[in-house]
């Protein structure tokens, strides 16, 4: 069984809970809605989780997300083909991503404490580039606006295509490639990694340019989306990011990461608040249930691993015995 | 084993309680009402009135309200009430990127009210204050406070949700009434953010950099508290000005330490968007896109003018409505009263009227 069994258990428990009290929440459009809201979060989640992974935390995802989508919507303003605009867009976070691996290594400092810097920033510049208004592209005459916003078979949107597609990508290079693995040992243990031969402050920089690339894809995917970006728009994404990373499954202690438990954890938090609106629950009450079902669903993800170390041990000592 | 098993059970079950703990409904309409800035007094106002409507009418009213102000929080929040299957969405719209989904939404045949913060692309009527003209007010207000055209000194400005329309509409009719005043300069608007604490604490960074600063104005709910702890703090040196009538801005007005606040008759932006869905759902009719002034208060230690029609009320008064939202429902009931289905019915004023 994957380690993910835990939390893919607590998301199906909580869907059959709410969908046998409330059978609407069951409907394809209401499920394929929840996959649409977890698209742009759920993104800069699979960026983290490389981040986690070599023990790291970048805090300016929000508003690396938030600069690239004004920096691609200005572009399209200023005349610029959308797509050309989206390919610009995701190189612009990327660079946002380099400025941070940069400071990060040649000053030799964790990210947590340079993304907090950054952190206001980027906000302010991009402030600053937007005048504190929302930018709003013409959508006439371009696919690109059609093409992101379409819906195949008339309900699943593509931009939660892209999101599934990255998410797989992710979990190739994760998992299959030179570069996964550098990140799990460097995040493992760095000393060791280094003695190995591993270019730990390489690998490092190419983790954080990484979570820039894919702030600037989402930011992008987002202006073709909803049309238009907002001044304040990513302020409060990093909690919720760094949540569905740690409810899926990747631990603070680096060395490992699970793509898929980061796309499941982003989940849970989407059901989780749909579910709160399904039993209409009242806005004062709301915040205290958020909080108690994630820990009561990754106290069920505990118990199941728990429960399955157990009976792993057991089936050693038979063996051995 | 037993023990395991026992624990795992416990836990569905918890989870199962925690989702299912609320009842169910038996009214037949069901309203989705969305707001921003949860915890904020002034929003929670809105939402007692939006209560109280649902309460009047007969029908259910199901809340949800996200912190800050991000837009995408709040998109998500409206969508889950549809899903749910709520007939009619009552809900602030804190930016643009919301438009084309809340459109969606109206084409897709669920009315839907803007309260309090709107884009004009949505296809949706607005329920809130005249912008322009309430920041027109508060300007007026301060600059005859300070001595009227011939008044001299610098004005400081704070924003707390810079970008959002409503907000900078508001601080185009401060500053056109602060400019009928050739020896008034105006700084900012300048962020001040919308938490209590930061609030505060910009306020106080702003003060100490411009102690000379003959006023201070707000354009948010927290702005008139702040500043009168900030003047009480320094021998109320200059005049304050704000927006909204909640408890704690009414009392720094009562204390000397603030001027003026311009309410914006939170109770009305939350029962008339409701009034308007049930009318719509009833009747089986759309909506038109256009602007309802939910009217202004002008408060100051020495008046309470509430506007709407509404007789005239003491600061005493206007502190015990601020508190107690059972009261406030007794208060506007003259003013719900008048609002009989055709009234409902009848088309709104172009949306342009807002920022007039």
């Amino acid at each position: 069984m994957p380690d993910e069994i835990g939390v893919i258990v607590a998301l199906l428990v909580m869907m059959a809970v709410i969908g046998i009290a409330r059978p609407r929440f069951l409907n394809p459009i209401n499920l394929l809605s929840l996959l649409g809201n977890t698209t742009f979060l759920g993104m800069l989640a699979l960026g983290m989780v490389f981040l986690l992974a070599i023990r790291e935390i970048d805090l300016s995802v929000g508003w690396m997300f938030n600069f690239s989508a004004v920096v691609v919507a200005l572009l399209m303003v200023a005349g610029l083909d959308p797509w050309l605009a989206a390919i610009a867009g995701v190189a612009f976070g990327g660079c946002l991503g380099l400025v941070n691996g940069l400071i990060a290594v040649t000053l030799r400092l964790p990210a947590i404490i340079v993304t907090l810097g950054t952190y206001s920033m980027f906000q302010g510049l991009s402030l600053v580039v937007n005048r504190g208004r929302a930018i709003v592209p013409s959508d006439d005459g371009s696919s690109f606006f059609w093409v992101i916003s379409y819906k195949l078979f008339g309900v699943l949107p593509v931009s939660a295509l892209v999101f599934l597609l990255l998410a797989v990508a992710m979990h190739i290079l994760l998992h299959r490639t030179r570069f996964g693995y550098r990140v799990q040992a460097v995040g493992s243990n760095p000393e060791a990694a280094a003695h190995a031969g591993i270019p730990t402050a390489l690998v490092r920089l190419q983790t954080l340019v990484l979570m820039g690339a894919i702030c600037g894809l989402s930011g992008t995917m987002y202006v073709g989306f909803r049309g238009a970006i907002d001044p304040n728009e990513g302020s409060d994404f990093v909690l919720v990011v760094i949540a569905a990373v740690i409810i899926g499954g990747t631990p603070l202690s680096g060395g490992h990461g699970t793509i898929i438990g980061a796309v499941i954890g982003m989940t849970i938090i989407q059901v989780i608040s749909s579910g709160l609106i399904f039993f209409g629950i009242d806005a004062t009450w709301s915040t205290f249930f958020t909080g108690a079902v994630t820990v009561l669903a990754v106290s069920l993800d505990r118990l199941i691993k728990y429960q399955r170390s157990r009976r792993a041990e057991k089936l050693r000592e038979t063996s051995h015995g | 084993m037993t023990f395991r098993r026992t624990t795992s059970t416990a836990m569905l079950a918890a989870v199962a309680l925690a989702f299912a703990g609320s009842g169910a409904f038996a009214d037949d309409i069901t309203i989705g009402f969305v707001a921003h800035a949860q915890g904020d007094p002034f929003v929670q106002q809105i939402q007692d009135g939006a209560q109280a409507a649902a309460s009047d009418l007969g029908v259910k009213l199901v809340t949800a309200q996200q912190a800050g102000g991000a837009p995408e929080g709040q998109l998500k929040l409206v969508q889950n009430f549809v899903n749910s299957g709520a007939q009619g969405i009552a809900t602030s719209v804190p930016g643009e990127s919301m438009a084309k989904s809340l459109n969606d939404i109206v084409s897709g045949g669920v009315p839907l009210v803007q309260f309090n913060l709107l884009s004009k692309a949505v296809e949706a009527p607005y329920v809130g204050e005249k912008s322009v003209e309430s920041g027109r007010v508060l300007g007026r207000m301060v600059l005859e406070k300070l001595g009227g055209e011939s008044a001299k000194g610098t004005v400081v400005l704070g924003n707390c949700f810079p970008g959002f329309p409503v907000l900078e509409n508001r601080a185009k009719g401060v500053e056109e009434s602060l400019a009928k005043a050739s020896g008034i300069k105006v700084l900012g608007p300048f962020d001040v953010k919308v938490s209590a604490v930061d609030n505060y604490n910009h306020w106080e960074q702003l003060y100490s950099a411009n102690p000379d600063a003959v006023a201070l104005i707000g354009l948010c709910a927290p702005d008139v508290t702040s500043l009168g702890k900030l003047n009480a703090a320094h021998g109320d040196k200059f005049v304050a000005g704000g927006y909204d009538m909640t408890e704690l801005n009414l009392k720094a007005i009562k204390e000397g330490h603030a001027y003026v606040t311009i309410g914006q008759s939170a109770f009305v932006q939350g029962y008339l968007p409701v009034a308007l869905l049930v009318n719509a759902i009833k009747g089986g009719k759309k909506l038109a896109p256009g602007f309802y002034n939910a009217g202004s208060q002008i408060v100051t230690a020495d008046k309470v003018d509430m506007g709407n029609g509404l007789k005239p009320i003491s600061f005493d008064e206007a502190q015990k409505l601020a508190a107690d939202p059972k009261a406030t429902a007794e208060y506007y009931k003259p003013w719900t009263e008048t609002l009989t289905a055709q009234m409902l019915s009848s088309e709104p004023k172009p949306i342009s009227a807002e920022s007039e």
